[in-house]
């Protein structure tokens, strides 16, 4: 058996890194918001993109911002309060290095999908508002069952 | 960047996991990570007092509804111990 200068053997290195993928496995899906939960912030989010995006002097969908804005709040308030009930508090603020970039990554993306979607809509492009809004509420979806942590390595499960 | 470093007091399997479940959240509550781990009140406070005392763990004891719950996280010190020692590990397996 290769023994290295800590006296730890590859395999019991081994066996102890797929010991930890487990445990980070586990508790990935125990941060994971509800899926009727995940749904509603989802397409609140969603919403508020695609009403962003269509809002014009002489339309109302800046109600539908508003009305999103208070759902998706709801949502993440609802979110943080069950998780303290059940005893596991997610993450607010980036505690690593990954996280950070990770968070950046995320933050422009979707700061895109919201300037992009609005901006192409006012120049004329009828369905960009529709397609931000769809993207948005998917990615966010995405992200929010993947990567709970907030981080995109330990959040990655390729068995489900 | 954090350096590969092995670190023997988390090496242990519990504390390995204790940090590895306290890594992913903010702050856990002590009978929900007892469950996780499937270990007695007493390992588990065993365990946390060694990593307390290396000031791996931060301990906070509060009142919620009328009811003491103790939360548990993971201090700076203890993210970059146990982020070193994993990537020790995933060089000793020949992952790095």
């Amino acid at each position: 058996m290769d023994i290295n200068d800590k006296n730890i053997s590859v395999v019991e290195a081994k066996s102890t890194l797929e010991s930890l993928a487990k445990i980070e496995q586990d508790t990935t899906i125990s941060l994971r918001a509800s899926l009727w939960l995940n749904f509603i912030m989802s397409c609140s989010y969603g919403m508020g993109v695609f009403s962003w995006a269509s809002t014009r002097h002489d339309n109302l969908w800046m109600l539908g911002v508003m009305i999103s804005t208070v759902v998706f709040s709801l949502g993440v308030g609802f979110y943080l309060y069950s998780s303290r009930l059940l005893g596991v508090k997610p993450k607010l603020a980036p505690k690593s290095q990954s996280e950070l970039i990770f968070g950046l990554l995320l933050a422009i993306f979707f700061g895109a999908v919201v300037v992009l979607s609005r901006e192409l809509s006012t120049g004329g492009i009828w369905w960009a508002s529709y397609a931000g809004g769809v993207i948005a509420a998917l990615a966010l979806a995405y992200v929010m069952h993947r990567f709970p942590s907030g981080d995109y390595k330990s959040g990655i499960n390729k068995n489900d | 960047m954090t350096n590969a470093k092995f670190d023997p007091l988390i090496h242990g399997q519990n504390r390995l996991q204790i940090c590895a479940i306290l890594a992913l959240t903010a702050e856990i509550e002590f009978k929900v990570l007892r469950e996780k781990l499937e270990v007695s009140d007493s390992v588990l406070s065993k365990h946390l007092k060694s990593l307390e005392e290396a000031s791996y763990v931060h301990l906070s004891k509060r009142t919620d509804m009328g009811r003491q719950r103790t939360w548990l996280s993971l201090s700076s010190e203890g993210r970059k111990a146990y982020s070193g020692h994993v990537k020790a590990l995933q060089e000793i397996v020949g992952n790095l």
